[in-house]
């Protein structure tokens, strides 16, 4: 009909301001007549439908998109019944079969007389919108199964500490209700010992957005108490907003009660230590005590025996027969060598009790004054004695003192018989260690018997032949042991013999001497 | 002159019975007193308790005091006749059977003149007696004695 057309003509070549702003307006919108003949139309909308310009207005939209589907066909027919039409999200397939998402409103318009004229049309593509939308719930959704399924405890709290969030592993602890956990209701699961400070602590944190770590007691399903390590962290948005706190707890009650134990045996230790420190001062103390009676009640008795025994022979001595003088010598005798037993044991005792102190000490100068001594007090004998300089060792001095006594003396009284004495003391090399020695060319003994040596009155001579009580060498055995040492002997009968014994040696530097042979400390 | 006493402070009456014959041997013939605990060796020397009116001389030359005692001990003893101005300058020859340093070095630091160990050997024993007694009654300037040109003594032989 060609008044049609010259209307559309009309219309087209009209550059209205209504239409140029139409064109232009960033939206996808289109006026239709009831044949829904474009009327007007924009840029977008076109794009949207994939339609070119040039044949539009005046067009059907169904002559332009002849595959329109029956839906939108209805949705057009109802609207220009008078209904407005409209869907906030309306998913469909696009051109090309991909997932589009439209948000629309096709309403009528009505002219002059109140008639339905035609359509506006409003349709926005929300399809990135949607996607995001989406997506970001789909990864919510990743997290929340994360957060259920993770082995942890987890929480999250809104600025102002209350929580928002529990895992699914919380509530499975606890076994109550999401909705009393929330806000600061988790709270009341805590033991009453530890509720105020873990509340302070989670406020605290809280309030100065930082992290808290603690241990509190936290009441499981079952009723019973666990202990519970939790550490809360405050977290921003990306702007650098707080929005509240995340954290997680677990149960570390195994861990705690394993410390606990840890330290209550550590405790018990401790107190058994000292008990038994003291006990062992109480005994020493009592030992101390006992070897004073000892030294001064043992001895009275023996100085009357001995004492009356000589006055009876100085003063009435003429009136006896040699055999009566004799008996009283036997008495005496029987007294001094108990005096002596009463001695050695009194210094064996105070070896093994007395406190060790640990010195350098000069061994050659020990056995040279010794050696003098001993010399001194029998000058009618050969004796040909030497002494290696320079020897030290770490220990205590009067201990170490009467080890070199007794071995020296030993020499000096197993050498008796013979008509020069020899008598060294120095070191040697043993297998690598360096070891003191103390030689001589006496009586010697039977290596046979030697395990007896060092045995408290075993001895290997007969009293005649050499008079002594066999308590010293128990004594230096005791003192080189106590020291950390050895003590070892050997011997040839009649021909001489070798005490040697290891000590802790003085750590660095010994006093300056002639290199010892072999040794190389 | 007057031969001084000799205050003999031991409980053992064994000891007691050697020493006073150790000294006889010695030819010391001075007077010997003895008391049996520290406590009777100080009344002694204070005049108090049962010697409160006792006669002889006020002081004896030399005390011969062992170290364990009954009732008061030997250290006690010598500390109390040091701390007494009438007792000061008396000296005390301190005697035990002891071998402990303890003993010996608290003597001296209480303030003993000597200090003689009891030996088991009689022989010892007595010579140490013998030359106690010859020293400190005969040889040694007290000082409570009329004073002498040389007033340091010489030890006997």
């Amino acid at each position: 009909m060609p008044w049609i057309g010259a209307v559309a003509a009309a219309v087209e070549r009209r550059e209205t301001s209504l239409a140029l702003f139409v064109e232009h307006v960033p939206a996808a919108v289109a006026m239709f007549d009831t044949y829904m003949r474009y009327l007007l139309v924009s840029r977008r909308w076109l794009t949207q439908f994939g339609i070119e310009r040039e044949h539009v207005i005046g067009r059907s939209h169904y002559e332009l998109q002849p595959s329109t589907p029956a839906r939108w066909r209805e949705i057009y027919a109802r609207a220009l019944a008078g209904e407005i039409v409209d869907s906030e999200e309306d998913q469909l397939q696009d051109a090309q079969g991909a997932t589009q998402w439209l948000r629309w409103e096709v309403r009528p318009w009505r002219n002059g007389n109140g008639q339905v004229g035609g359509l506006l049309v409003f349709c926005e593509d929300i399809t990135g919108r949607k996607r995001a939308e989406l997506e970001l719930r789909a990864s919510a959704e990743r997290l929340r199964v994360l957060t259920d399924t993770a082995p942890v405890m987890m929480w999250m709290s809104a600025p102002d500490g209350g929580f928002v969030h529990v895992n699914q592993v919380w509530l499975d602890f606890g076994g109550r209700p999401r909705s009393a956990e929330l806000g600061m209701g988790w709270a009341d699961s805590v033991h009453p010992d530890d509720r105020d400070a873990c509340v302070a602590n989670h406020s605290a944190g809280v309030a100065a957005q930082r992290v808290v770590v603690m241990d509190y007691r936290l009441r499981r399903a079952d009723g019973q108490y666990r202990w519970i390590s939790h550490t809360g962290m405050p977290r921003f948005s990306p702007h650098g907003e707080f929005l509240g706190c995340i954290g997680s707890s677990v149960d570390i009650t195994e861990r705690k009660l394993a410390a606990d134990e840890k330290q209550r045996l550590a405790d018990e230790l401790d107190r058994r230590v000292r008990e038994r420190t003291q006990e062992l001062e109480g005994a020493n103390h009592e030992l101390e005590a006992f070897a004073y009676a000892v030294s001064h009640d043992l001895r009275a008795p023996l100085r009357a025996m001995h004492g009356f025994s000589r006055a009876l022979v100085e003063d009435y001595g003429e009136r006896f027969q040699d055999e009566a003088g004799q008996y009283l010598e036997q008495i005496q005798k029987g007294a001094q060598h108990m005096s002596e037993l009463i001695d050695g044991l009194l210094v064996l005792s105070r070896v093994t009790r007395g406190e060790l102190r640990r010195e350098p000490v000069d061994l050659s100068e020990y056995a040279r004054e010794i050696l003098e001594d001993l010399v001194r007090k029998e000058p009618d004998r050969k004796v040909a004695w030497e002494v290696e300089p320079g020897l030290t060792a770490r220990g205590d001095p009067r201990m170490l003192e009467v080890v070199l006594r007794n071995l020296l003396a030993n020499a000096m009284k197993y050498t008796a018989r013979k008509a020069e004495a020899r008598i060294r003391f120095g070191t040697e090399l043993n297998d690598g260690e360096r070891c003191f020695c103390v030689n001589d060319n006496g009586a010697g003994f039977d290596m046979a018997h030697a395990e007896k040596l060092f045995q408290p009155f075993q001895r290997l001579h007969r009293a005649d032949e050499f008079p002594g009580l066999g308590v010293g060498l128990a004594t230096v055995q005791r003192i080189v042991h106590r020291h950390g040492g050895r003590i070892w002997a050997s011997a040839t009968p009649r021909e001489g013999a070798s005490f040697r014994f290891t000590l802790p040696a003085v750590e660095r530097e010994r006093p300056p001497s002639e290199a010892q042979p072999g040794d190389d400390k | 002159m007057n031969p001084g006493t000799i205050l003999l402070v031991e409980d053992n009456p064994q000891d007691e019975m050697l020493i006073m014959r150790a000294l006889r041997r010695a030819k010391v013939g001075n007077p010997v007193e003895v008391a049996r605990d520290g406590q009777q060796a100080l009344d002694y020397l204070f005049k108090a308790g049962e010697f409160a009116s006792r006669s002889g001389p006020d002081l004896p030359t030399v005390v011969v005091l062992d170290i364990n005692l009954p009732r008061v001990g030997g250290l006690q003893v010598l500390e109390r006749i040091r701390a007494n101005p009438s007792t000061h300058l008396l000296p005390v020859v301190m005697l035990t059977s002891s071998d402990e340093q303890r003993d010996r070095i608290g003597s001296y630091e209480k303030g003993c003149n000597s200090f003689v160990r009891k030996p088991v050997e009689f022989g010892e024993f007595a010579e140490a007696i013998g030359r106690l007694g010859m020293y400190w009654v005969a040889t040694n300037e007290s000082p409570t004695s009329t004073p002498q040109a040389a007033s340091t003594p010489t030890p006997d032989a």
